[in-house]
This record gives structure tokens, C-alpha cells and sequence, in this order.
């Protein structure tokens, strides 16, 4: 996909054509640091315009649940615990606060000191978006559960959607340029999913929760995830990518300049080149990071750092004054580094052998001259020894492995697998045990949790048992998407499992050559592979662990031209409908479904649906009631102690501690309905989400908007229609 | 120190500590020169630039050509352990250069010519050397020996491993005192040798690594040198006849081992300042006083250990230059910003030429190194059928793995030539790695599993030109084994290099000088049929520091101090037959008989293992680790009545009226109280296993249960702790 094998802290230089960035000689400078006076909460700072004609000022959340504006006393007080808060221009020339909590979106106008709107998200709002999407009025979008809200000034609600997971992150970002924004979010489950309105463009693939993202210019938007990593992409294609050990805060973006600001949690502020992450200028704050914002003064924008403890620092990018010379210097040292490198290549220490012959003697030319003995000290290997790195799948175990054998019974000292997203951490790594340590073939189990094909860059030692110094190989292999099938052997029928789900759907015209998609996107040998031309048929697959129960099985049907997918795991059939799609560009399809588990859940929970909301209400009375007659003893115990009747007040502190009890609990009530009643909206939303990845383009969107127009409506019979035979049966 | 700036000069090849100095200028219109000695065994000299000779060279692999120029350069050989100036006595100047490698040492003109060479009869490498005068001293791994006009004078063999030394400046007005000179060694001492003889040794409370005479000379006495720890500790001690005192020490702004020290006036204060360089690339420099103490004046950080500093006026006659060279070769000097840089500071034009110049100079190697790679794929092709063999290339892996007691932690570091792509570590034992904040690269472990029997493997993969890496891993006490590292650089072919460190099972145990046999003391005692050279190999096994061959005693005696548990101790006297450990702490007991009993057991040797148990030194142990405890639960409470209190400020205009002055203090110290307990983690710091071990060496010593202890441990210190209930929850438990 992209040119980094090992996404790296990769700084080249000596690139021919980039000798004009040395005009960019822009630095971060720290301008201004104060302190908030109280601990700050992740993630929840912005700097917004809350008076006409006034200034930017900070707004921060603190970890007490209140915010708290710079340079002001007074600080609101939200009841529901804030998870996100942004700036939105509603007001006339200045800014209103949009508050997330866990169970509403309210929208608060400082200046006028009136809430503006206040709109109830079941499932809260984790992140904010504000801007124009697509033809779609200025709006400020809210990213909850599995689903996405818009809200205009009003209040109103222009926008829905549901999305696969979680929404943690949002930017409006014109994704593949053609002068429209798209909606850009990221989620938990290591996906980029991209809107243009409410339909889904693209889905991109990456190795671990994303955690930000930004727009950088037309057509390009910066990401950042959990295990460190920070890229672009550019029309659809990653740019680069550059991974560290700490974690992103946020990313900014100057345009004009080319240039992007990456703050770290731990408290790194760097300036990068956006083109290709190119580190320009350094600084930091002393401690962890809470969040930043970039203050929209387009004449002189800073970014403000503000640290979980409350200090805030502000940084500015401009020309740089004294850095001419330490940059020289340093470009300088990095060619002396890289000289150094190519030279050590070329000369080793040959003194140690007592042979002063002359350095430019190269390592290599040496090496001629080394006798068959000092070879034999070496404990070398031989030089065509090969090491073949292959899949392999074991029947009987329903394991898929990767074996990793060395020719001339060669040991291997050690396998190391780099590979993004597929283990805990990045690698894998087999030693073997003291007890067996000239073993030259190796199989490396793995099971993999996601469908999603991965680069495998497989580093194997090679050397005898005693031997320190051991060779090295690299060999990259390409793990295919749906890896966990394969195909079913005829002695391993007992391993098939007939599936009761299946998707079907019209043989597009394009899919001429099934057996390309098959070979890209399954283990399959090629030699097998052909059958899938033919075009008739059923094709069994046997599912590896951890899928090891459940099988999968195409059957296309020349007659009627379809082509039917065979399988329990709606997420999967989803991927591979996409998948399909894609290969052969097909741009709209249609399908049936048949999901009987999943249609099921979806009915039970539209018929719990009303139900609970009732039982919400009820309790939510409930609680209120009793906090009530809490406060009211607790009052009346306070006054019994100031007009020193100490009985009673004894008797009202018992009284307050038995209602105390009382409305804990039908707290807990109430927060136990709540979380149920969140979690089945989760799934539905969820499943209708699967469902609609059943189909592809204009056919998947539509299942989105109708389901929600149905519940909206009440109208919920048809849902489960409409997600097992799509919108136009209707 | 913000006006100090880095000039690189040139990249020589890596170099041994020490093996730089600056030469003073012969005449006063010219500027003083550098001379460096690589591992190469080739001796180098730089000098400003004074016109436009070019030197083409492929053993200096960088050359910063717009401020110096080659002078000399011998030819390769072995590497160079030592370099040092030197004169005739009665003169000041000293410009003649000599150099130690192997056992011989070589005097070299300032214009390259050999004019003195001394083969000596050491056995050892001579490691460090000090040259004043007609005097020639050198020391070994273990031996010191002084060479007057070319004649072995003076010999001393050392029972512990020399890292350093210097000669006191010999003056008429010493009288009888023989020639002194001062060792650095590595039981955690200086020793003091007059003559042939041990005259006294003064005792430090960590490895002394560097010595360096203070003031250039000694100072006004002539008898006061500078000493540099491996602990990053900086002191002065004062040597006259008959016993030495220390003046000062203090702590430097790192961790790091003091590898070199340096006397030169810099600042432009009265008397000459000290110039640090350590192990992690930082320098320091420190002003001193009227009373001679010093007061850190700066730090310059460079990412690559330090081998050597010199200062002179290289660039400019008015200005002095502080030269430093690094491990990997780097040579480059520090100068204060304020003046103009060297006249010629490439402007944008220039700038650009030269950039020019070195990218094609980058990609011509580049052309070398490949066609280079492709005459050895087409050699090894040719061989074919498996007769020939793959090609290494063999590249120094220059490590350190040293246990800090600071940190409780062993602390690894490695270093090389080439940038590092990755490290894989590899244990025998539980350890778990720390985090290194200077460490930038990306750590991935691999659990434990039916197919990987390693308790800890894990991989490093580093950013681009990264040649130091730095890691810290955590042992338990008790547990020992090997750790191995596979060292991989960015090289073609690829090959990696395995190195092995072990840990020992009582690591966090430090020789110290003195034993307290007033303590409750258990008591261990093997008897047998066992050399003292056995007992010694047992000891080797348990305990750091250990040298691994026997001292020549018919017994000997060591003490240790623990660090981790608030200062336990531990006296081993072993001889013929016979060892035995005296220890206030059941767990340290506890360890060394399983592990002295294992090996005895596995060489057959038959011993007899008498313990004697004292039940006072539980409660003894508990009050040593007691103000740890507290301490760390102390501060967790104040975070959480700090930020309570914050929260009520919040919310009243004076909250000051009403706080009681405790409270009102806890407020005040809100944000440096969060500072405090940052990183406190009573789960991490180990005081919990401290406790816990104690109690189990001590069920498994009386053969006990130790059923539900661990536990209730655990509760007390997250419920109620105090003295009292942990006395009597050890108490209770013996009682069982």
C-alpha cells in the first residue's frame, strides 16, 4: 500500500528534491504559560469566542465536572458527567459551548447565559464535529454509539447515521477532493469509516484503535492511534506513517504553510512537515498532557497546551531566529551519520586479526582473505542457505500456522514477526526453549480476531547452537483478508459445518474471474483456485481457529445468477460482501438476507423498546422524589443543630441516613434500566449497521434511513423486513 | 546551558575513555590542537584549519573541512586503551603525546614522529595510564605498575578490579612520603598506594569510576582528587600521608556513570571549573568556590556516551573551547554563542555547496557499498552447493548492565557504531521492563505460552539513527538467571549478535564497609567438605560485585548492605570448610540457603546447614521498611484531602478563613503534592514484596503455612496501616 515497510520514526534526508525546504524555516516558540488553577479533565478544552466582537479564551473541563472558563470566576455546573465539550458558532458573531454528556448534547450560551438546546442521546456523545457536510447545512455533529447526530442551531436534528462501533473521533474533511466535506470518524475497532452524507464511502483499515484525526488540506486528513502511530492519508491512500512510543493528544493543521502540529500526551509538542511527517521543530510541557486547541486567529494562530494539572502553554510557529545555525549543524551531523554508516559497511575492525593492510580494504574484499578456519570460528552458515516462510494449515487442528524452515537442517535461533494489529503488541517472537535448540522448521500459530489482511514482516536467526553472532533474513509475507477459511479437504467433511445464514445476491457482470478475488483474499493454493471459474457450484470452506466452528460455503447458480454466502457471522459476511464489491468495483447491490438470530434480537429489542423507555421515566420520578426528601432533612437536621435541639437532630441525621439509602439505590435502579436500555439500542443499531453492509453503495444506505424513519415513526414491524430483503421490496 | 553550542568537527571511529586530549599551541600565533586515539589503533591530530589542504581519508569518515585540517595520522594497529600528555619535568609545556595499547605504551611528537617506546612486562592490557614527568603508571584489570625513565619501579596487585587512576603531583616537599598514587576501585573504594604499598583506602558508598586530580594539580594541598561514581556521583576527596577524608559529594543531574572528569577554567571564574562528562552524553560543568565546593553551572546533553573531554583555544586565541569526543567517534566542541562563529560559518550559498558535496560524497559510498554487496552475491553464488559460507559482519556491541540502587533496577544500556534497528531480550527469569523516558522506541512483549517458554521476551524496534539504547528491567529478589539480547543493527547482510548478562538472586545487595552486629541476627552456617575457591564460586553465584576469582586469603570476610529494604545487611565469612551468613533480614537467609544448598547439591558436595533463627529481626525488619510504607501512604492521603480541599475552594470565596492550618497548608502544597505522588505506586515499589517475602522466608525457614498471609498483607496496607497492626499480623502468623 505504502512505502514503509516498518512504520518508523523514518527521517531521510539527501532527497534531491527537497532542497527548498530549508526556506521553511519555521520553529515552535513558546509564547505565553498561566495556569488554570485546577485539574483538567482529557480531552475537554477548546478556545471559543463567547462574547460578540470579544476574544478567544480557553474553556476547559475539570475533572471535579465543571466547566470552567479562563479568566472567569464562575464555573457551570452540569449534573450528567461531561465526556466532550466544543465550540459552535451559533451565536450572532460569537461562539455557544456544546456540552456532550453521557445522555445528552446540551448547547449553552455563555453570553446570554441561557441554554440554547438541549437534546437527549441515549448512549451520550463521546466526540464533536462542527461544520458543513456535504450539501448538508452547517450543523455540529455528535458521535455517540454505533451512531452519529447532527444538530443545526436550533437544536434540531438534521442528521442520523449508524456506523460499526463507537464513534471516539470526528473530523470534516474533504476525503477524496472533490470540493465536498466528508464526514471522517474513527473508532475502536482499528476502522476509518468515511460519510458523504449519510453514506458510507470507505472503510479504512488500520492496526489499533484510532484516537484522532484532522483535516489537513483538500483530499488529505492526518490520524492518530492508541500504539503511538500518527500518518496521513491522501485521496485515499496512506501518505506515511510514523510511529513512537507515546501517545497523540491532538493534531493541528497550517494549511498555508504545509505544516501539521502533533501534541503528545506525555507532553511532546512537535512541528511536522504534513507531507511526509517530517520532524521540524521540537518543543514540550513539563507535564502530561489534557488536551490543545488551535485558537482560529488565522494571522497569528497559536496552540495551546493544557496540561492535566492545569498549566497551560501557548505556542506559536514562526521564522526561525536562531535556529539557522543549530539546523545547519545538524543536517551536517545527520550526513556525517549517514557516511559513518555506509562506512562502517565497508570497513571493519581489522586490526584485531593483526592485519593492518589497509583500510579501504572493504569488509567484503576481506572477507576473501579470511582462511576456511577462521570461517569455521565464525560458526557460519552456509551462503545459499534459504529460508522459506509459508502458510500452512493443519486440517486436523483447524490451525492455520506460519512455518518458517531453514534448508541444510540450518537451526533457527529466533523468529520475529513485525505485524501491526495482529499480535498484542507489534511483534511476535519465538526463541526456542534450551532443550531444543537446533530445530530448523518452526510453525507459528495464528489465530487472528479480525478479517483484515496484515503485512507480515518475518525476521528470522539463523545460526549454530554456540554461536553469538547469528544471520539474519527479512521476508515479508502478505497475510490475505479472509485467512481463517480455507478450502474443505473431503476428508475433513466431519470439520463442516452447515450454516443456517446466508446473503444472496445478483452474479454482477464484472465478477468474470471469481478465483482472483478468492486467491487474493483466502489461504487457498493456487493450484485449486481455478474451480471458482466455473461458475457453478457449491465451494465449502472450512472455517481455522478461532472460527474453527463455523464454516463457509459459496453456492452460485448459474441459472438464476446468483451467488449465495453461506455463514453464521453476519460481520464477516459483511466483509466479504464488501470485499467482493470492491475487487470488481461494483458500485450498488442489492441482497437478501437471512440472519434468523439476528432478526430476531432486533424485533425483541424493538418491542422491549417502549416498555422501557416507560420504566426510564417511572424511575427517573422515583429518584427524584427521594434526593428531594433527602435535601429536605438534611435541612431540617442543620437547623435542629443551629437551634441546638440535639435529639432531633439526632433523630434527622437516622432519617437522613435511611433516605440517603434509599435514593442510592433507586439511583442504581435507574443507572442499572439505563445501561440496559442503552445497551439494546447499541445492538440494534449494531445489527442494523451489519445489515447494511450487507449491500453495498445507494441499496446499504437506504436500509439505514428507512429503519430509522420506522422507528422514528413507530412504525417497527417493518424493520425487520427491510433488513432481510433491503428497501426496494418495500 | 542555553549559550553553549555544538560544533562538530569530525567523526573518527569509536574511541576508548580517555583517548582524547587537547595539545597547547607551540607558539602563541597558533591555535592548539586535538589529538584522538581510536580503537583502531590509529592516532589522529586536527587543528584549525589555517589554509586550504585537503586530506582525503577514509579512516575519518566525517571531516568537518571548513574548520579543521589533518595534521598527522599513524597507521592502524591495536586499539589504543590510553593517551596522555606529557613533558620534561622542568618544563610547564606538555606536548608530548603517549599512547597505551596492549602492554606497550608510545611517545609521539606533535608532528607524528614515534621518539619513546616501552614494552612492559604487564600482563595485563594496561586500561588507564597517568604520565607526569619521567613517571609512567599504568594499571591493569587488577595490576599497577610505575615506570620511572622507562624502569619498573613500582608494583601493586589489587584484589579488586582498577577503573582508574592518578599520581599525586610529586613535589621536593613531600619528604619521606613515597611516590602516591590513587586507585578506583571496584569494592567501592579509593586506595591509596605509596610506593609499592596499600597506604590506606578511603571508603565511598558506590563504585568510584573516574579520578581526576583536582584544580589540574591537587589543588592548593597537591593532595586533592576529584572522583566520579558509578552513580553518577561526583566527590572530592583529600589524600595526605596516613589517611585521606572526604571533602565533599554530591549528587550530579543524572544517574549515570562519571566517565570522565576534566579541570579547566571555562567560565571565566577565579578558579578552574569541572568538566563532567558521563555515560548518558551528559556534560556539566561545575564553578568552585572560595571553600572549594562547586555549584553546577550548566549541562549540555549529546545522546551518546562520553569518552573524553579536553579544552583549549582550538577555534579561537580568546575563547576557550571545550572539546568532547564520544564513544561512536564524534568530535565535536562546545563554545559559548555569544561570540561570532569560526569566521567561516557556512552561510545559505556556502551552505548549500556544501551540502552538495557531502550528498554526493553519501552517494558515491552508497554506489561503493552496493556494487560491493552485489561482487559478494555473485562470490557466494559462485561457491554454491553449500561449500561456501555466509559473510558476518562483526561490529562492536559496547553494553553496560549495572544494578541501581536508586532505582532499584538494573539498568541496560547499548551502544553501537550503527544505528540500531532492533533489540529482542530474551529472560530465564520473571523480570518486568520499565520505562526509560529517553528510550524513543516501540516495545512489544509476548506472553508466556505452551509455545513460548520464556517468561519475558520482548522487542525494541528503534527510530532511525539510533545507536544508544537504553533500558531498565526489574528483578525480584530471590530470583536469579540469564537474560540475553539480540542485538540487531541496520546492516546488509542482516545479522544480529547475542549478548548474556545474568542477574543475580541477591542483586539488589551493595558491598558496603561496616557490619552492625548489634542487630537481631539470624544466623546461616554451611560446613562440609568444600574449598574456600567453592565457597567463593557460591558467593560469585548470589551476589553482584563478586570478582570471579578467588582473593589469595584463608578467610575472608565481606559485608553488604541491601538497598530495596530499607538497609538490611549481610556479612559472609567464608574459609576452608566452612561459610557462613549473618544477615537482620530472614528473607535474604532464606534466599542463599535454597540457592547454596541447590548448588551444592548439584556439584555433590556434602554440607552440613546449621540456622539459627532470631525472632527480634522480624520486627526490625518491619521497622526499616515502616517509614517507606508510610511515606508512600502518607502522600496518597494528602492527594486525596488536597484535591477534596480544591474542590471547596472552588465553590467558597475564602476558603482560607475557615481551613484549619493543616488543612489549609494541604491546599497551599496542592500542586507540588501532586507532583510528589506522581509515579508513586505502593504496588510497583516493591515495599509490598519486601513484606511479603518476609513473611514467607520466614514460614518457609520454620516450616510454616503461609496460607492467606500474602493476603491479609495486602488488606492491611490497603485498610489500616500502621506499626502496631503490621507487628502484630507477623506476630499472629508465627504463632499459627
Amino acid at each position: 500500500m505504502d512505502g514503509d515497510q516498518t512504520p518508523e520514526e523514518q527521517v531521510e534526508i539527501g532527497e534531491s528534491d527537497e532542497t527548498s525546504k530549508f526556506d521553511d524555516n519555521v520553529e515552535l516558540t513558546s509564547v505565553f504559560s498561566f495556569s488554570l488553577d485546577q485539574r483538567i479533565m482529557e480531552g475537554c478544552v477548546i478556545s471559543a469566542v463567547l462574547e460578540p466582537d470579544g476574544q478567544e479564551t480557553i474553556v476547559a473541563v475539570s475533572v471535579t465536572n465543571k466547566v470552567i472558563i479562563k479568566d472567569t470566576e464562575t464555573s457551570l455546573n452540569i449534573t450528567e458527567t461531561i465526556r466532550c465539550i466544543a465550540a459552535a458558532p451559533f451565536g450572532e458573531g460569537y461562539d455557544c459551548i456544546v456540552i456532550g454528556t453521557d445522555s445528552s448534547v446540551i448547547c449553552y450560551d455563555v453570553h446570554n447565559n441561557l441554554t440554547v438546546f438541549r437534546n437527549d442521546v441515549p448512549d451520550g456523545v463521546n466526540c464533536f464535529a462542527y461544520g458543513k457536510l456535504g450539501d448538508l447545512e452547517e450543523a455540529i455533529y455528535c458521535g455517540g454509539n454505533c451512531c452519529i447526530w447532527g444538530f443545526d442551531k436550533s437544536g434540531a436534528n438534521t442528521y442520523w447515521t449508524v456506523t460499526g462501533d463507537q464513534v471516539t473521533t470526528m473530523c470534516l474533511s474533504d476525503y477524496d477532493g472533490d470540493g465536498e466535506t466528508e464526514l471522517v470518524i474513527g473508532s475502536p475497532d482499528f476502522e476509518i469509516r468515511v460519510f458523504k452524507n449519510d453514506l458510507m464511502r470507505a472503510e479504512l483499515m488500520e492496526t489499533d484503535e484510532i484516537t484522532s484525526l484532522a483535516h489537513v488540506t483538500s483530499g488529505c486528513f492526518a490520524y492518530s492511534l492508541n500504539n503511538g502511530t500518527i500518518g496521513t492519508y491522501v485521496l485515499k491512500e496512506r501518505q506515511w506513517r510514523i510511529k513512537s512510543k507515546s501517545n497523540v493528544s491532538k493534531i493541528f493543521n497550517f494549511e498555508e504553510q504545509g505544516l501539521m502540529v502533533v501534541v503528545w500526551k506525555q507532553g511532546k509538542v512537535d512541528l511536522r512537515f504534513a507531507h511526509n511527517g517530517e520532524v521540524l521543530s521540537r518543543d514540550s510541557v513539563a507535564t502530561p498532557v489534557a488536551s490543545a486547541t488551535l485558537s482560529r486567529d488565522k494571522e497569528n494562530p497559536t496552540v495551546t497546551v493544557v496540561c492535566l494539572d492545569g498549566k497551560v502553554k501557548g505556542f506559536k510557529v514562526q521564522k526561525a531566529t536562531n535556529g539557522a545555525i543549530d539546523k545547519t549543524q545538524q543536517l551536517i551531523r545527520e550526513f556525517g551519520q549517514k557516511k559513518h554508516n555506509l562506512m562502517v559497511r565497508n570497513y571493519r575492525k581489522s586490526c584485531n586479526r593483526g592485519a593492518s593492510s589497509g583500510m579501504e580494504l572493504s569488509n567484503y574484499e576481506q572477507e576473501e582473505q579470511l582462511t576456511e578456519a577462521e570461517k569455521d570460528r565464525d560458526f557460519r552458515i552456509p551462503a545459499d542457505t534459504d529460508v522459506a516462510v509459508v502458510f500452512i494449515v493443519s486440517c486436523e487442528t483447524q490451525l492455520l500456522s506460519l512455518r518458517v524452515e531453514a534448508s541444510h537442517a540450518i537451526p533457527i535461533r529466533g523468529v520475529l514477526i513485525f505485524a501491526e494489529g495482529l499480535f498484542e503488541g507489534e511483534s511476535y517472537i519465538w526463541i526456542p526453549p534450551n532443550e531444543h535448540q537446533s530445530r530448523s522448521v518452526i510453525d507459528i500459530p495464528l489465530v487472528i480476531d479480525k478479517d483484515s489482511t496484515n503485512d507480515l514482516h518475518t525476521k528470522v536467526f539463523l545460526g549454530h547452537v554456540d554461536s553469538s553472532v547469528i544471520y539474519t533474513t527479512s521476508i515479508k509475507k502478505i497475510l490475505p483478508r479472509f485467512c481463517r477459511f480455507t478450502l474443505l479437504n473431503k476428508e475433513f467433511e466431519k470439520f463442516f459445518y452447515m450454516p443456517t445464514c446466508f446473503v444472496k445476491f445478483k452474479l454482477s457482470p464484472r465478477a468474470i474471474k471469481l478465483s482472483e478475488w478468492v486467491s487474493e483474499s483466502f489461504t487457498i493454493d493456487s493450484s485449486l483456485v481455478e474451480i471458482f471459474d466455473e461458475n457453478e457450484g457449491d465451494f465449502k470452506f472450512m472455517g481455522l481457529r478461532p472460527k474453527h466452528e463455523k464454516s463457509l460455503m459459496f453456492s452460485i447458480d448459474p441459472a438464476e445468477k446468483t451467488f449465495t454466502i453461506f455463514h453464521d457471522d453476519i460481520e464477516t459476511v459483511g466483509a466479504m460482501v464488501q470485499s467482493y464489491s470492491s475487487f470488481f468495483q461494483i458500485q450498488n447491490m442489492e441482497s437478501v438476507a437471512h440472519f434468523p438470530d439476528v432478526f430476531k434480537e432486533a424485533e425483541e429489542i424493538l418491542e422491549e423498546m417502549d416498555p422501557m423507555t416507560e420504566v426510564r421515566d417511572r424511575l427517573t420520578a422515583e429518584l427524584q422524589e427521594r434526593q428531594a426528601a433527602v435535601r429536605e432533612v438534611l435541612i431540617r437536621a442543620e437547623d435542629a443543630i443551629a437551634i441546638d435541639t440535639i435529639p432531633n437532630a439526632r433523630k434527622f441525621y437516622i432519617r437522613l441516613k435511611a433516605n440517603d439509602a434509599a435514593a442510592r439505590q433507586a439511583a442504581q435502579l435507574r443507572w442499572n434500566n439505563q445501561e440496559r436500555c442503552v445497551k439494546s439500542l447499541r445492538r440494534l443499531n449494531k445489527i442494523i449497521e451489519n445489515c447494511s453492509r450487507l449491500r453495498v453503495g445507494e441499496p446499504g444506505r437506504q436500509i439505514v434511513v428507512t429503519c430509522r424513519a420506522a422507528i422514528a415513526e413507530d412504525n417497527k414491524q417493518i424493520v425487520t423486513k427491510v433488513l432481510q430483503y433491503g428497501v426496494s421490496s418495500q | 546551558m542555553q549559550n553553549y553550542s555544538r560544533t562538530d568537527f569530525a567523526q573518527v571511529g569509536t574511541t576508548n575513555r580517555g583517548c582524547m586530549k587537547v595539545i597547547p599551541a607551540e607558539k602563541a600565533s597558533e591555535f592548539d590542537v586535538i589529538v584522538v586515539g581510536g580503537q583502531n589503533g590509529s592516532l589522529i591530530c586536527l587543528s584549525r584549519k589555517s589554509n586550504d589542504t585537503t586530506v582525503s581519508s577514509y579512516l575519518i569518515q566525517f571531516l568537518n573541512r571548513a574548520h579543521l585540517q589533518i595534521i598527522f595520522k599513524t597507521q592502524p594497529g591495536y586499539p589504543i586503551q590510553s593517551l596522555a600528555l606529557g613533558g620534561p619535568q622542568s618544563s610547564k609545556k606538555k606536548d608530548k603525546i603517549f599512547v597505551a595499547s596492549q602492554n606497550t605504551v608510545r611517545g609521539v611528537n606533535r608532528r607524528g614522529k614515534t621518539f619513546f617506546s616501552m614494552e612492559t612486562n604487564m600482563a595485563e592490557t594496561a586500561n588507564r595510564m597517568f604520565v607526569r614527568g619521567l613517571d609512567v603508571v599504568l594499571t591493569g584489570r587488577k595490576s599497577y605498575s610505575r615506570y620511572r625513565d622507562s624502569h619498573d619501579s613500582n608494583n601493586y596487585l589489587c584484589t579488586e578490579d582498577i577503573h582508574d587512576v592518578v599520581s599525586l603531583v610529586f613535589e621536593e616537599a613531600w619528604g619521606a612520603r613515597e611516590y602516591t598514587s590513587v586507585l578506583a576501585c571496584g569494592n567501592s573504594t579509593l586506595q591509596v598506594i605509596e610506593g609499592n604499598n596499600l597506604a590506606y583506602e578511603v571508603r565511598l558508598d558506590s563504585v568510584p569510576f573516574t579520578v581526576a586530580l583536582f584544580m589540574g594539580d591537587g589543588g592548593h594541598t597537591k593532595m586533592m582528587v576529584l572522583y566520579g561514581t558509578k552513580t553518577g556521583r561526583l566527590g572530592l576527596v583529600s589524600l595526605p600521608q596516613g589517611g585521606g577524608k572526604i571533602q565533599w559529594e554530591i549528587d550530579t543531574t543524572s544517574g549515570a556513570c562519571v566517565t570522565t572528569i576534566v579541570c579547566h577554567a571555562v567560565t571565566g571564574g577565579p578558579f578552574p571549573d569541572i568538566i563532567v562528562g558521563k555515560e548518558d552524553g551528559l556534560i556539566e560543568i561545575y564553578t568552585i568556590d572560595e571553600t572549594d565546593h562547586p555549584h553546577l553551572f550548566g549541562t549540555f546533553s549529546c545522546d551518546e556516551s562520553i569518552t573524553g573531554i579536553s579544552c583549549g583555544n582550538v577555534a579561537s586565541k580568546t575563547e576557550i573551547d571545550i572539546i568532547v569526543c564520544t564513544f561512536t567517534g564524534w568530535l565535536f566542541s562546545l563554545a559559548k554563542t555569544s561570540r561570532p562563529m569560526i569566521e567561516n560559518l557556512p552561510v545559505a550559498a556556502n551552505f548549500n555547496v556544501k551540502m552538495q558535496q557531502l550528498r554526493s560524497e553519501v552517494e558515491e559510498l552508497q554506489s561503493k557499498v552496493n556494487e560491493e554487496r552485489l561482487r559478494y552475491e555473485e562470490i557466494t553464488k559462485r561457491q554454491g552447493g553449500g561449500a561456501g559460507s555466509t559473510f558476518f559482519h562483526s561490529f562492536q556491541v559496547h553494553e553496560n548492565f549495572e544494578y541501581s540502587a536508586a532505582l532499584g533496577a538494573y539498568n541496560l544500556t547499548i551502544e553501537l557504531v550503527i544505528p540500531i534497528d532492533f533489540v529482542v531480550v530474551q529472560s530465564q527469569l520473571p523480570i518486568r521492563l520499565m520505562e526509560v523516558e529517553k528510550n524513543a522506541s516501540v516495545v512489544s512483549e509476548v506472553h508466556q505460552d505452551g509455545l513460548n517458554p520464556w517468561p519475558l521476551l520482548a522487542s525494541y524496534r528503534c527510530q532511525a539513527n539510533v545507536c544508544r539504547l537504553e533500558l531498565r528491567v526489574q528483578a525480584s529478589e530471590g530470583d536469579s538467571g540469564v537474560i540475553n539480547l539480540y542485538v540487531c543493527p541496520k546492516i546488509m547482510p542482516k545479522c544480529a549478535q547475542i549478548t548474556t548478562h545474568f542477574i543475580k538472586a541477591l542483586s539488589s545487595h551493595m558491598r558496603s564497609h561496616d557490619f552492625d552486629s548489634s542487630r537481631p541476627l539470624n544466623i546461616l552456617q554451611f560446613t562440609g567438605n568444600f574449598s574456600i575457591a567453592e565457597a567463593h564460586a557460591w558467593l560469585h553465584n548470589l551476589l553482584p560485585n563478586v570478582p570471579s576469582k578467588c582473593p589469595p586469603a584463608d578467610t575472608i570476610t565481606n559485608n553488604y548492605q541491601c538497598s530495596a529494604n530499607g538497609g538490611t545487611q549481610l556479612q559472609v565469612t567464608y574459609s576452608k570448610g566452612q561459610a557462613t551468613f549473618r544477615s537482620d533480614c530472614m528473607t535474604t537467609i532464606c534466599i542463599i540457603r535454597d540457592r547454596v544448598s541447590e548448588q551444592t547439591m548439584k556439584m555433590q558436595i556434602r554440607v552440613e546447614v546449621a540456622c539459627e533463627l532470631n525472632q527480634d529481626s522480624v520486627d526490625h525488619c518491619l521497622k526499616l521498611i515502616h517509614p517507606k510504607v508510610m511515606a508512600m501512604l502518607d502522600i496518597e492521603k494528602d492527594k486525596l484531602y488536597a484535591s477534596a480541599l480544591k474542590e471547596l475552594e472552588a465553590n467558597n470565596d475564602n476558603v482560607f478563613s475557615f481551613l484549619s492550618p493543616t488543612n489549609a497548608k494541604l491546599l497551599r502544597d496542592h500542586d507540588s503534592i501532586w507532583e510528589r505522588a506522581e509515579g508513586v505506586n505502593i504496588e510497583d515499589s516493591g515495599v509490598l514484596a519486601v513484606l511479603e517475602n518476609l513473611m514467607m522466608a520466614r514460614a518457609k525457614l520454620m516450616g510454616k503455612s503461609k496460607r492467606g498471609r500474602i493476603e491479609a498483607i495486602r488488606d492491611l496496607i490497603a485498610t489500616d496501616y500502621n506499626f502496631e497492626n503490621v507487628q502484630k499480623l507477623f506476630k499472629s502468623a508465627m504463632n499459627d
